[in-house]
């Protein structure tokens, strides 16, 4: 009858059971060089000063035009 | 000055200027830490394949959020194991771990005069260990791998894990009592 392993010999099996393993080169150069691909990429932010100043003056143009189309069309007010 | 602290000045350089975009910065850390979290996923998920693709998630991930590494206040390699334990875990719970553990990868020759017998013999109690290892809850998997493949001490993992020195040796001695039960079952079955 087998005899159960005791606690430092479980812990000697475990050290000669995990050992550190080297992942393949080629693996380690392709991955370096895949992160330096990706550190090239940039990510635009999208520019919230420009995009305010074109609904302002969207706003702006569109109150302008209102207003033309206003005085265009009302000409009793031309008269007064 | 002592040279540990030293050592700690010029690491902490390396990572300010990884932070700030150097990639020469943070190639010099990929490459100190590659190994680590490559080893630290093969045995977490045993194959080589999901190993890789994990670990390549894992330094995507740190060079994505690498301005948030400063606030954990820990060693960089002990925040590259969180991100590697949380893929992880992820991986278990996506239920990706079906493939069997190709026993061939995790036998390490030590020596090339090893002769067949014994070799076989050994691969057998690799073999029967893995097998035990992997009836373990993860946390516990997870200190037998950090303590014995990457020869870690209890403080260490403590860093590693969110927990102190103590309670790391305890959680080890639980996981060894827990193991011995299940060892012994497959012994008897091999």
């Amino acid at each position: 009858m087998k005899q159960k392993i005791e606690k430092s010999d479980l812990e000697k099996k475990l050290t000669e059971a995990l050992n550190p393993i080297s992942p393949q080169k080629e693996f380690i150069v392709s991955l370096r060089d895949n992160l330096q691909k990706k550190a090239l990429v940039v990510i635009e932010k999208p520019d919230y000063l420009l995009m305010i100043l074109m609904v302002l003056s969207g706003l702006v143009g569109g109150v302008l035009i209102l207003w033309l189309l206003q005085l265009f069309f009302n000409p009793k007010r031309k008269e007064e | 000055m002592n040279s540990h602290t030293g050592d700690r000045q010029k690491k902490n350089a390396i990572i300010d200027r990884a932070i700030s975009g150097d990639e020469e910065a943070f190639g010099q850390l990929y490459q100190e830490n590659i190994k680590k979290i490559y080893n630290y996923i093969y045995y977490r998920t045993g194959n080589k394949n999901d190993a890789e693709d994990l670990t390549a998630r894992v330094f995507q991930r740190a060079l994505k959020h690498i301005t948030r590494y400063k606030r954990t206040k820990v060693p960089f390699s002990a925040w590259l194991y969180r991100i590697a334990h949380n893929l992880v875990a992820n991986w278990h719970r996506d239920g990706k771990n079906k493939r069997e553990l190709p026993i061939e990868d995790h036998v390490y020759i030590k020596s090339n005069m090893v002769m067949p017998e014994k070799q076989l013999e050994k691969n057998q109690t690799v073999e029967y260990l893995m097998h035990s290892i992997r009836k373990l809850p993860q946390n516990r998997q997870q200190v037998l791998i950090l303590k014995y493949v990457e020869n870690m001490s209890n403080r260490e993992i403590g860093v590693v894990m969110k927990k102190s020195e103590g309670a790391i040796k305890s959680l080890y001695h639980r996981t060894l009592k827990e193991l011995r039960k299940y060892v012994n079952k497959d012994e008897l079955k091999f």
